[in-house]
């Protein structure tokens, strides 16, 4: 079954490489010979989808052995204990999220092209179509998927551990759900062996259940699929010609800037988990995750390091939190500064009317900021801090990159000052928030306070600097 | 000449794909999925700067689902 799965896995990548490589024969040709670019354009489109079939095809025989079991077990009024159920209800939990974003997101569409008529798309359109959407798959999505087969019968609050055999690793899933006891209900997959690697494994799983993990990344990719289809529906509606191109460019960057924020914070949630599962399991830690990345991945595996690039990339490739127990000591340093400057520049650029020099410009320039204001940061942050040097660096530019947006963020509603100064201290409730899930409350409103005062003299200093030779 | 930056990424994702040997099915899952994205995206530019609106909108609402059921998997 392996083997026959290994085969899908690809035909399906070789389908979608030759799809790619058509569209740069496309791309190639479309100056010399219009006719043969739409040729090899058709061809590219043939191969994606044959590509796609066979993705189907992986996930329909992963169906096919779930209901097979099913059929063989004993037990059929309970929860199927089958290893393939955890994929089966990520699949079902993407399939009906993708698919009332798509409705609500055309509908929202159609209303605001069709019935309001009209005709020229602005941001403020596009703003209300993408909050719009938002609401109403939020809705849908704390009323449908509490419903889904395992979490029907989870209560709400409830962190439900399910035991499978044969099952490598373990997997989280969360849902939002209506309850006056509590609006999450958590699952919790792992394999049934009683031994020291498992236990390390639910600890690091409860780490992820106990912090809600998985219910921002529902969030999130709710939030991904309101902005993009909304501006997808706009431009077939529309023929893109009413929409400028620096408009969709703009949005283009958001989504880029939302998808590599999803992707840092699924590290800064992995590393958490991991220190979480070392504050549990103790030194040992290390060794049962090397272990457990054996069973999962073969016998080559000597150190985290050895795991495959994509673990690699969503799990931190040092695995550093599991040995120090420090959530931050596993990020690589130049990972929010970077990150954040990107997210910081694409929110700057909202208020221009031109990307191709300044955006460059402003990432650049937020990304030397973010990274000096952290290193002014870090002596009186590590006093606080008080685990590894890499760590207390790395919150450092956290501060420095969440004020640096803040202001940004309070600076795109310039004349009206009200809104400046509120838009700026909901920049600092979050950077509260988000220290208070690093420190205890006494020492984050410290280090809150005490940053922000050193924040706010480095921006007048450098105001007096740039007022005073110009006389004011 | 620059190609559409979803070519690229897709093409990366998918060399990613092919060398990771034994993968469980999870990461073999999101793999495709984001190579797919990649693909589409690539595919939908390709398309829309000839001119064909309904495939550039298929083929990126197509890209869009891909994306986010690969992170899903993530």
């Amino acid at each position: 079954m392996m083997s026959k799965k290994l085969d899908t896995k690809k035909l399906a990548l070789s389908f979608i490489l030759l799809s790619i490589l058509n569209a740069i024969f496309s791309n190639l040709t479309v100056k010399t010979n219009r006719y043969l670019a739409d040729v090899f354009l058709l061809i590219g489109s043939g191969f994606l989808f044959i590509g796609i079939f066979f993705a189907i095809f992986m996930v329909i025989s992963l169906f096919k052995e779930s209901q097979n079991q099913l059929l063989k077990s004993d037990l059929k009024s309970s929860y199927n204990k089958n290893v393939n159920n955890p994929l089966i209800l990520q699949l079902k939990i993407s399939f009906i999220l993708q698919l009332t974003g798509l409705s609500y997101s055309g509908l929202v569409s159609t209303y605001i092209v069709w019935i309001l008529h009209i005709t020229d798309i602005t941001s403020i359109d596009l703003i209300i179509s993408f909050t719009l959407s938002f609401l109403l798959e939020i809705m849908t999505a704390i009323l449908i998927l509490p419903r889904l087969d395992p979490f029907r019968e989870t209560r709400p609050g409830e962190i439900r551990i399910i035991k499978l055999h044969n099952f490598q690793g373990g997997i989280t899933m969360g849902v939002l759900t209506l309850s006056r006891h509590s609006p999450f209900k958590s699952i919790i997959f792992m394999g049934d062996e009683d031994d020291s690697i498992t236990r390390t494994i639910e600890a690091h799983e409860l780490g992820h259940a106990t912090e809600h993990h998985p219910i921002f990344l529902e969030l999130s990719i709710i939030f991904l699929l309101s902005i993009s289809y909304p501006l997808i529906w706009f431009g077939y509606i529309m023929h893109r010609e009413v929409i400028s191109t620096f408009l969709v460019i703009k949005t283009v960057l958001i989504i880029l800037s939302v998808v590599i924020a999803i992707l840092l914070f699924m590290r800064v949630a992995e590393s958490r988990a991991d220190a979480f599962a070392y504050k549990v399991i103790g030194k040992s830690a290390y060794e049962n995750l090397v272990e457990a990345l054996r069973r999962a991945y073969g016998e080559n595996i000597k150190s985290a390091e050895d795991a495959p690039l994509w673990s690699k990339i969503t799990h931190t490739s040092s695995r550093n939190a599991i040995k120090t127990g420090d959530p931050l000591s596993s990020i690589g340093i130049w990972e929010f500064p970077v990150v954040l400057s990107f997210i910081a520049s694409t929110i700057a650029i909202t208020r221009f009317n031109s990307i191709y020099i300044i955006y460059p410009l402003f990432f650049i320039g937020s990304l030397v900021i973010s990274f000096l204001i952290g290193l002014v940061f870090l002596p009186f942050v590590r006093k606080y801090y008080r685990m590894t040097e890499r760590g207390s660096l790395n919150f450092s530019f956290l501060l420095a990159g969440i004020y640096m947006i803040s202001s940004i963020i309070a600076l795109d509603a310039y004349p009206n000052l009200y809104l400046v100064i509120s838009l700026f201290l909901t920049g600092i409730i979050l950077a509260f928030i988000i220290t208070k899930a690093f420190l205890d409350l006494h020492n984050s409103t410290k280090v809150v306070v005490a940053t922000l005062l050193i924040y706010l003299s480095i921006i007048i200093l450098i105001s007096l600097i740039k007022i005073l030779p110009h006389g004011g | 000449m620059i190609f559409p930056i979803g070519i690229d990424i897709g093409a990366a994702l998918i060399y990613a794909g092919f060398i990771s040997g034994s993968v469980t099915t999870t990461e073999t899952l999101s793999l495709v999925f984001f190579g797919g994205a990649g693909a589409s995206a690539g595919l939908s530019t390709t398309a829309d700067a000839q001119g064909y609106i309904l495939l550039a909108s298929a083929l990126l609402f197509v890209g869009v689902a891909l994306l986010v059921t690969g992170i899903g998997f993530g």
